[in-house]
């Protein structure tokens, strides 16, 4: 130690140093000018803890603190020589620097300051300051302290930096300071290594079963790998961290204290491995890429663990000083050829045979290689390409990532063995389910690196990034691949059983049981919105690290130990409440793009709900509130002290698991909307708020009637809309409801029957929450399909449309979709040199683009197409060209003379009615009869010698047989609705044995362009020849035109975040289907349908395949069975102590919430007769839940469990409509719910009136009776659709005994009743409705806070993450800025959840 | 690069509006290389010193001694008499930064009686060729013919330049390679005329400058069509204009039908070159060989409007036509506030009309891809981005790379400085629609530009692999990184000059792609990576050893050319010579420059 010999001003070094980030910014007052960066690309970083101890100088006062504590405080808080002094560095053991370690060592070094402060009534961690000011700034003298120094190597200057972790650069008012190293020499100079230094790691060698000691840290060293110039560069840390070392005077401003430069000691030492040949050394060029040190290293035997990508090696290589440096001793060597052999350990002559290539030139290998070497099918790729490795120090393993593989290799060693012999030749592989192509010409995707969790509650797991983008994970224990995204119908249908959720006092059991689901997809059915098993990143970037934490208990910041969440007697507004940013246990990190962080769960131990963290009985209690919503009857009930959540939210299986993505909870409460949970958006009474839009137009799906007989009113339903639901909430966990939601009964507005009003009601429930985000949902009728609005279809004369980027298949498009050939509203929306050719009759429907001459061409030509010869409007250009999709195709070539391959649709004419739920269905025997059912509304009067409505073809089924239906004939286009015209059909040609020569022509929205079309060339009737075809086409559709492709007969669910994803794959023969059974991605294709299909005309009948099975024949039911271990636990117990009358922590004791068993409202099989009564006020009840006595006290054993009784209760029967699933293995993701009997219209309204049950639905109270309902199950949940039938005239009275009189004064039936009708939504009409609550991934971004010029800078490369003690992951981040002057790369941190703010190396 | 591998074509910008115009020129690397192997061997002090192959010149008696104020026309008067080339070394003089590169000055090297004059700011340059096969059996002096296609931004135009050269085997560095450029298809030279010696430039005589002719500056479709249909009066106008700016281009070639294929030579009658007879495009079905339909089109983008424009360039590469604008898109690329702003464009896969082509964009981060259909029609497809791996703020994606396999694509930012690496296999289920992910993000040098990629054979796990590398010019930063997309690794970093812009290679041309012809290609016969067993298995027979086509800057018997990257520096005005030869202690350093770099200027 020197003095300093320079003037000083005194400024002394904040005591709060030690205190890392709790010490005051302020106390640094000198303006210093700082490099704005000293860092250039850094690419990792590593740790080691040292000592620094200034004992000269006189900082702690030799004096008895207790004779005079005031004289002795004076002394040490005005010492000032000791700053002159240059502190000595110790290197320790790193776990010395743990913050539990550092605090007893600074206790015990400033125990007399601390005693005298005590004393004085002082605290003893600001002795210098007066015990009653509180203003005082102060700064203790800190001449010992501990602290943690960080080797960054950086790739452009060949360099490792050192930087101390706690102190503040001088001008700079970040933490993290770097040193330089340079002597004499401008700006700031680090350790020189070699060239592009991309890993280092350090180490103070233990010996093995030993604790590790002061003395072990004079052994330190740490290495790097250098790919730039193929070697490893060795330094030893005392010497550097003595290099480190500085007076603290140096700081002080005017003072230049020089820096020194590493010397022979202290400046990196070049090692190149080299192979033992014979007696000479044969030196190893490959580039080396990823480092770790040997555990089986000693104070002097240093061993590195190298990966040698290019020469497909894994070595062991000596570090230590002398002439073993750079000796590989033991090495794993893949398969030079085949990647499906395992590596192998080689023996100590194998690996003298080894050759590796001379990737930093100097290679001496002939150019061009020797033709004999190239395999007869040309060059390969390398076989294998071990990029990474990772070192499981717990089970002694060690890990290798292949760059251009699928499998990690394991690799058992032995510590006690020794050189040559530590590697075990147990090698076995992990295999990923992950795709590689390793021919030689392909794209290789592989692996990258490997982190190793230590051995959590949950199990030791490997975190591995994989080139798709995502992370995988291994289990140790088993060495098998985790899928962390497994289908949430699958862990909702195992709820009850394996994957059931036990309350926290069983959180082991959980951590275990949920962390890890091997990938197996025919045990583990993967989510269909996922594409691997792997963890993604939210914003898809590329993950590159991964780093690991482990927190052990919530943090106190207060002094105060009673404001501390473990204190034994805690204010309960101290609580801290579990939450997504709340992690103790064991997490992970996942770097990847645009500086965006995932935190990963691995094992939290203080899951989400709680109302306070790692308390199991205030996990039940906060559990059990959430069941509580605001509802009809209790729109306030935050008025109570009740909890006013929007919407009840449970606990799943899903919650639970580990090593997923950790999901900004949706337990986690906001002020305004309470706690997260995906739901519709509801109104103050937590009714969905759904909007109904014709177009750009509100329009109301319901209308309100006036009942003839009784001259009451009630709501009708008129247009297709989603079913709201009441249900029960019912904890899973401790199987526990509400009282009052499951036993309330009131009218919602005193006037209709009374309801479950304290429950609450929704149209969705979300199967998958965690993938849910807030986001607007449309159901648009006949919408158009996602990217299928386009400009360049060619319709061809064959019955298609091609177009070459239509990708169908990829786009979803199905048999039944329609194609609109829309064309054309204006010239400008034409090419050059055509004009947009419409009809004034046209109104709103669109043209064709085509010149004069087309258009006189087009306009005779398609004119033959029809039966009305009278009417010169009705032409190509203004049909409305709509047309039914009969077959999709992908990537075939086009019918000559077009060679292209392209994507075409294979459409068919659409008769009308145009939609299948329109039509009446009949068979081949019913050709040519006419049909019963008054089909159409418009117009109200046929004309008098129309052809009617007949039993017709209108096409073919799957194996090709005609198919009939019930449409319209017609002589005239008038004939026909609006929309259609008249025409023959080709199928006609189908029909001519049973109905005569020319049968009768039939409405259409366009004839079929194409070959045996029927048309009238002046001569008569007949087939349209094929040339004959071509040229109405040519004349008509000449050039690319518009057109769009439609969900057919069905609503088209779309989203407007989250791209709804199809799955529709394409045949080898270019066909475009749906997923079969047999296929690997049928259950995940099944959600992933955007229709929802409304279904035939008729009614379904039980049993059909389209019919709904009931829970008890085969849906799966969403009440999970009550878990007896979960039952048993004492915070489940404790619910039902007082009776079944809960006090909620934050609510008030007069309005407790009372509990019942969910069991005893097990939903029970609907009864169709008796549920349209239910039950009412002022009647008796049916069930026990109605009994007053109940009410007040469920825990009366007269109201014990009788499920039987449940019966009359027919909300809670139906709720399985919307909350059940279809099983896994549907082929279906929707069925009907309803059959013949309630879908039939009753005969007035009177029996909708006097309904009091299950009649009508929560919120809009429209009728139940003759409505279809429709489950449909989507990736992210479910929705029942209702269909209606048909009103026509709403100011008609609603009787069918009523007789109007209608223009001609004629009487007639009542035509607004038509009960067999079903309301067919018109064209643009869409069901809007938003999702709140969404979850999104808990993501930090890699960002300071803005307090200097460099600092506040998003990441914009991340590369590494490591592990620090106390939680702490530090994250480079390599930088990518363009400018000479930007930064280029930078160091921050992550403490435990949160990114520290103020750390910062740059 | 000339598939031969000893001539590089260039254009010059005439950024500063110094002249009248830009022009094409042809740099004949060959005496290049030849000149800067002489300095190092002679110097160029006076006094007479040499060898056979350099030549025994003083340099004093050449027109470098005349000073830096001598007119061309003085220095060629002055060595009128002797073996010109042998003076070339007298032009070089050893960097002073760094003396082991060679700086020459370019005139030496440019033919400048082949210059041809364009259209100002001429952007990229594509080179259509496809020579015969077998070397072997090919007459001394049978002309080769190539098309230079360039856009020419301030026309603008897509512009036609050809270049006729004879075949001279064995030719050394000090011989012209007598090539021809010419930019007038309606006055091409005939085989013969190519054939025939081409007169040395008469010494001290004034250069000609070659003008194009309209036909090879296209700018609109040949077809009319009424400015208004309703009123014919307003007369009529092209179907389409070629939108502003073209600033990438990308020339597609094979064949329209699936499964057809295309050989080398198979333009060709002479049973030597196309011994089966077989048509350009053809498919063996059985005994049966069906004939397909070739074709070759041209695409590119532009720079204000985000559209993308296609021609057909007809249907033979060795009887090139004047490009016919058959479509033009609309705007393929968007930002939000309605910016567009095209920028790279290539298809995933050559040679293959059923795959997608990218667009890149130099306002956003969005690529935009689109489908060519027959008749060169544009037919627009799928958006996708790369954002997520960067900030939000707007990328630069200033060129797109795909492997010849389709699989991989690589995409040079320029701001972040980054080269991405993309997985585009195709999804499974048999659909046409790639993957787009990201597999790794390299970080660069700043101003990452142009990028080439090489396949090189080298040794890895004992045994010989191809291996992918990447070259990146980084314009800001003066350098070329080198990038090892296996394993997303930056493997070096090399000094090029200041303004790197475009940068072409004279070897590791993938086998596959090289038998076609593409773009840049170096014929195997040429490459310095490749054997003649090799280009063998790729169907090329090479001439005998004695005389072959490998350029040999000290002429027959003597070293060949070794793996060369050529940059061409912007703000240098010069082209740096990059040694690539893992074998040379000069790996990845510069070697030499064509050109003495401007007077360093202060940005």
């Amino acid at each position: 130690m020197r003095p300093l010999s320079c003037s000083l001003v005194s400024t002394r070094l904040a005591w709060g140093v030690v205190l890392g980030l709790l010490a005051s910014a302020s106390c640094n007052t000198q303006t210093i000018t700082t490099p704005t960066r000293s860092l250039d690309r850094p690419s990792d970083l590593d740790l080691f803890c040292v000592e620094f101890e200034t004992k000269e100088g006189g900082c702690i006062p030799s004096g008895d603190p207790t004779s005079d504590p005031q004289a002795y405080l004076d002394a040490y808080c005005g010492a000032t020589e000791w700053r002159n002094y240059t502190p000595v560095a110790t290197v320790l053991p790193r776990s010395a620097c743990e913050e539990g370690k550092r605090r007893v060592r600074r206790d015990d070094y400033y125990q007399k300051v601390r005693q005298a402060a005590t004393l004085l009534g002082r605290d003893p961690n600001t002795p210098c300051c007066a015990a009653d000011d509180t203003a005082c700034t102060a700064v203790a003298p800190t001449c010992m302290y501990r602290t943690e120094l960080a080797l960054v190597s950086n790739t452009v200057r060949g360099e490792i930096s050192v930087a101390d972790t706690s102190l503040q650069a001088p001008g700079l008012s970040t933490y993290g300071r770097l040193a330089s190293l340079h002597g004499g020499k401008p700006g700031f100079g680090f350790l020189p290594a070699g060239s592009l230094p991309l890993h280092v790691r350090a180490t103070v060698p233990v010996p093995p079963g030993e604790a590790p000691t002061t003395l072990d840290g004079q052994f330190a060293w740490a290495v790097t790998s250098n790919a730039g110039s193929c070697d490893l560069s060795v330094v030893r840390l005392q010497p550097v961290a003595n290099l480190v070392a500085r007076a603290p005077a140096c700081d002080d401003s005017g003072q230049t204290c020089s820096t020194r430069d590493c010397d022979g000691e202290s400046c990196p030492k070049s090692v190149q491995p080299w192979i033992p040949s014979g007696a000479d050394k044969k030196y190893v060029a490959a580039r080396p890429g990823w480092i770790e040190i040997a555990p089986w290293s000693r104070a002097n035997q240093r061993r590195v663990v190298v990966a040698f990508p290019t020469c497909g090696v894994v070595a062991v290589v000596d570090a230590t000083d002398g002439a073993s440096a750079g000796r590989i001793w033991e090495a794993i060597a893949f398969d030079q050829k085949d990647a499906r052999n395992a590596p192998k350990v080689l023996t100590a002559s194998e690996i003298e045979q080894l050759k590796c290539p001379s990737d930093c030139g100097g290679d001496t290998s002939p150019l061009p290689p020797d033709a004999m070497d190239i395999p007869p099918s040309g060059a390969m790729k390398s076989a294998s390409y071990p990029a990474s490795v990772a070192i499981d120090t717990y089970g002694s393993r060690l890990l290798i990532s292949d760059a251009v593989g699928s499998t990690v290799t394991v690799v058992d060693f032995d510590n006690t063995k020794a050189d040559g012999a530590h590697l075990l030749t147990s090698v076995r592989r992990v295999a990923l389910d992950f795709e590689v192509r390793n021919d030689g010409r392909s794209a290789q995707l592989g692996l990258d690196a490997i982190r190793v969790t230590p051995r959590t509650p949950a199990g030791q797991f490997a975190y591995v990034v994989a080139k798709d983008s995502s992370v995988r994970v291994i289990d140790l224990d088993r060495e098998v691949e985790c899928e962390t995204n497994p289908d949430a119908r699958y862990l909702l249908s195992q709820a009850g059983a394996s994957l059931r959720v036990l309350p926290d006092d069983l959180i082991e059991s959980n951590l275990r049981r949920l962390s890890c689901l091997p990938v197996d997809k025919t045990k583990t059915p993967r989510s269909p919105l996922a594409t691997g098993p792997g963890i993604w990143l939210p914003n898809a970037s590329l993950p590159r690290d991964v780093g690991l934490t482990h927190v052990d208990t919530i943090p106190c910041t207060s002094s105060n130990p009673n404001d501390c969440a473990f204190s034994a007697n805690p204010d309960e507004s101290s609580y801290v409440p579990a939450s997504a940013a709340l992690w103790v246990g064991d997490f992970a990190w996942i770097l990847g793009g645009g500086g965006s962080v995932l935190g990963v769960q691995i094992a939290d131990l203080c899951p989400s709900p709680s109302y306070r963290a790692c308390f199991p009985e205030f996990a039940a209690l906060r559990r059990l509130s959430l069941l509580h919503t605001r509802s009809q009857a209790l729109s306030n009930p935050e008025q109570l002290g009740l909890p006013s959540h929007p919407q009840a939210l449970t606990v799943g299986p899903q919650d639970r698991l580990g090593n997923s993505r950790r999901v900004l909870s949706r337990f986690d409460e906001r002020s305004d909307t309470g706690p997260n949970g995906p739901r519709p958006d509801s109104d103050t009474s937590g009714l969905p708020i759904i909007t109904t839009r014709l177009g750009g137009s509100l329009v109301s799906y319901y209308t309100t009637i006036s009942e003839a007989a009784s001259n009451q009113t009630r709501r009708r339903l008129l247009l297709p809309m989603m079913t709201p639901y009441y249900y029960l909430p019912v904890d899973p966990v401790c199987d526990v409801a509400i009282a009052e939601q499951a036993l309330t009964l009131t009218s919602p507005d005193q006037n209709i029957p009374a309801e479950p009003t304290r429950r609450p009601v929704t149209t969705m429930h979300f199967t998958d929450p965690a993938a849910t985000s807030s986001e607007s949902w449309t159901l648009g009728w006949e919408a158009v399909l996602n990217g299928l609005g386009r400009s360049s279809g060619l319709l061809q004369s064959d019955g298609t449309l091609i177009d070459l980027n239509g990708l169908y298949c990829n786009r979803g498009v199905e048999p039944g979709d329609k194609l609109w050939l829309t064309g054309c509203y204006s010239n400008s929306d034409c090419p050059s040199g055509t004009l947009c050719k419409r009809e004034q009759t046209q109104v709103s429907s669109p043209g064709l683009c085509m010149t004069r001459d087309q258009e006189t061409q087009c306009r005779a030509l398609s004119e033959r197409l029809l039966t009305d010869s009278s009417n010169d409007t009705a032409w190509a250009a203004s049909w409305l060209r709509r047309y039914l999709v009969t077959k999709a195709e992908q990537q075939i070539t086009a019918t000559p003379p077009l060679a292209d391959v392209t994507d075409r649709l294979t459409i068919e004419e659409l008769p009308e009615p145009e939609f299948l739920i329109e039509r009446q269905s009949c068979t081949m025997a019913d050709l040519g009869k006419a049909c019963s059912d008054p089909l159409f509304t418009q117009p109200v009067k046929p004309r008098t010698g129309a052809p009617g409505v007949s039993c017709r073809v209108t096409g073919r089924d799957s194996i090709g047989k005609p198919s009939t239906s019930c449409i319209r004939q017609c002589e005239f286009n008038t004939d026909c609705g609006s929309g259609f015209v008249c025409a023959h059909s080709h199928f006609e040609a189908d029909e001519r044995s049973v109905l005569g020569q020319l049968p009768a022509a039939r409405c259409v929205r366009a004839p079929l362009i194409t070959k045996g079309t029927p048309w009238n060339d002046g001569s008569g009737w007949r087939a349209m020849t094929q040339d004959e075809a071509t040229s109405v086409k040519i004349a008509c559709f000449p050039d690319q035109l518009r057109y769009e492709v439609r969900g057919g007969d069905s609503m088209v669910v779309k989203t407007d975040r989250t791209p709804f994803a199809t799955l529709v794959r394409r045949g080898s023969d270019g066909v475009c289907q749906r997923p079969q059974p047999a296929d690997s991605t049928f259950l995940a294709s099944r959600t992933l349908q955007p229709r929802i299909r409304i279904g035939p005309h008729n009614s379904v009948a039980d049993g059909d395949i389209q019919r709904c099975p009931s829970v008890q024949q085969g849906l799966i039911s969403h009440r999970i069975p009550a878990s007896p271990e979960a039952a048993q636990a004492s915070s489940c117990q404790s619910l039902f102590r007082n009776g079944g009358t809960v006090v909620l922590p934050y609510g008030q004791s007069e309005y407790p919430i009372h509990v019942v068993h969910g069991q005893d409202f097990y939903p029970q099989p609907p009864d169709l007769k008796t549920e349209k009564q239910g039950p009412r006020l002022g009647q008796p009840r049916g069930g026990w839940q109605w009994d007053p006595i109940c009410v007040s006290n469920p825990m009366d054993p007269r109201c014990g469990s009788d499920v039987k009784r449940t019966a009359g209760d027919p909300w809670l029967n139906r709720e399985f409509e919307l909350f059940s699933m279809l099983p896994l293995t549907s082929t279906t993701n929707q069925c009907i719910l309803t059959g013949q009997t309630e879908e039939e219209y009753p005969l007035n309204g009177s029996e909708q009136l006097s309904c009091s049950g299950f009649c009508r639905f929560p919120g809009d109270h429209t009728e139940i009776q003759g409505v279809r309902r429709i489950h449909y199950e989507h990736a992210l949940g479910n929705m029942v659709l209702r269909v209606p039938r048909r009103l026509v005239n709403t100011d008609l009275p609603y009787d069918d005994r009523v007789k109007i009189t209608d223009n001609t004064g004629k009487v007639i039936d009542n035509p607004g009743y038509n009960p067999i009708v079903w309301a067919v939504p018109p064209e643009g009409y869409a069901v809007v409705f938003s999702v709140v609550g969404g979850n999104q991934p808990f993501t930090q971004y890699a960002q300071t806070s803005q307090r200097d010029a460099s600092s506040g800078l998003l990441a914009q490369g991340l590369r590494a993450a490591v592990s620090g003690l106390d939680g702490i992951v530090y994250l480079i981040d390599e930088g990518r800025s363009g400018s000479a002057t930007g930064l280029r790369g930078q160091v921050m941190r992550l403490v435990g959840s949160i990114l520290d703010p103020y750390f910062l190396l740059r | 690069m000339d598939p031969l591998g000893d001539v590089l074509y260039a254009t010059n910008t005439n950024a500063d509006l110094s002249f009248g115009g830009s022009t094409v020129v042809a740099v004949d690397i060959l005496r290049h290389a030849r000149a800067v192997e002489c300095f190092r061997r002679f110097g160029s002090d006076a006094g007479v010193v040499g060898d056979s192959f350099c030549g025994q010149v003083s340099c004093a008696d050449s027109g470098a001694a005349l000073g830096v104020s001598a007119t061309l026309e003085e220095t060629e008067g002055k060595e009128a008499g002797q073996r010109v080339a042998d003076y070339d070394r007298c032009y070089c003089q050893r960097d002073i930064d760094d003396p082991s590169v060679v700086s020459c000055e370019s005139q030496r090297f440019v033919m400048a009686d082949q210059t041809v004059k364009i259209g100002f700011f001429p952007g990229e340059l594509q080179l259509l060729a496809e020579d015969p096969p077998n070397w072997l059996a090919l007459p001394e002096r049978a002309a080769l013919r190539r098309g230079l296609l360039i856009a020419v931004r301030g026309d603008p135009s897509i512009t036609l330049v050809e270049s006729a050269r004879p075949l001279r085997r064995g030719r050394s560095g000090g011989e012209s390679p007598e090539l021809r450029l010419s930019c007038d298809t309606t006055n091409r030279l005939s085989d013969a005329d190519v054939a025939a010696p081409l007169a040395a430039h008469p010494a001290g005589t004034r250069y000609a400058l070659s003008q194009c002719s309209g036909s090879n500056r296209v700018n609109r479709t040949p077809d009319d069509v009424w400015v208004n249909p309703d009123d014919e009066s307003q007369g009529t106008r092209p179907r389409f204009e070629l939108p502003a700016e073209p600033m990438s281009i990308y020339v597609d070639r094979g064949c329209i039908e699936p499964g057809f294929r295309h050989d080398r030579g198979t333009f060709l009658s002479d049973r030597n070159q196309n011994p089966t007879g077989k048509p350009p495009c053809y498919k063996v079905e059985g005994a049966a060989v069906r004939t397909g339909t070739y074709y070759q089109y041209l695409v590119s983008s532009h720079l204000p409007t985000g559209q993308a424009s296609a021609f057909d360039l007809g249907k033979s590469p060795t009887d090139l036509q004047a490009p016919v604008l058959s479509d033009v898109s609309g705007s393929l690329v968007s930002t939000t506030d309605g910016r567009t702003g095209a920028f790279a464009v290539a298809p995933r896969k050559l040679g293959d009309l059923t795959q997608s082509w990218f667009v890149t964009s130099k306002l956003t981060s969005t690529l935009s891809t689109f489908r060519l259909g027959v008749g060169a029609k544009i037919v627009p497809g799928l958006l996708f981005g790369v954002s997520s791996q960067f900030t939000n703020a707007t990328q630069d994606v200033r060129s797109i790379v795909f492997e010849p396999s389709g699989d991989r694509a690589y995409l040079a930012l320029f701001q972040p400085p980054a080269l991405a690496v993309m997985d585009t296999r195709l999804r499974g289920g048999g659909s046409n629609i790639p993957v787009n992910q990201v597999t790794s993000v390299v970080n660069l040098c700043a101003g990452p530009s142009r990028q080439v990629i090489a396949k090189v054979p080298r040794y890895s796990m004992g045994q010989v692999v191809m291996t992918t590398r990447i070259f990146v010019t980084c314009y800001l930063s003066g350098q070329v990184a080198e990038v090892d997309p296996d394993t997303g690794e930056l493997v070096g970093t090399l000094q090029a000059g200041r303004g790197p812009l475009s940068i072409a290679l004279n070897f590791g041309t993938d086998e596959t792609a090289t038998a076609l012809g593409y773009p840049g290609a170096v014929d195997p016969c040429a490459d310095p990576l490749r054997s003649n067993s090799d280009a063998a298995k790729l169907g090329v027979t090479c001439p005998g050893t004695g005389n072959d086509i490998r350029p040999r800057p000290l002429g027959p018997g003597q070293s060949q050319l070794p793996p060369r990257a050529y940059v061409s520096n912007y703000l240098d005005n010069t082209i740096s010579v990059l040694d690539l030869d893992p074998r040379s202690p000069s790996y990845r350093r510069m070697v030499a420059r064509i050109g003495l770099p401007s007077p360093k200027q202060v940005q």
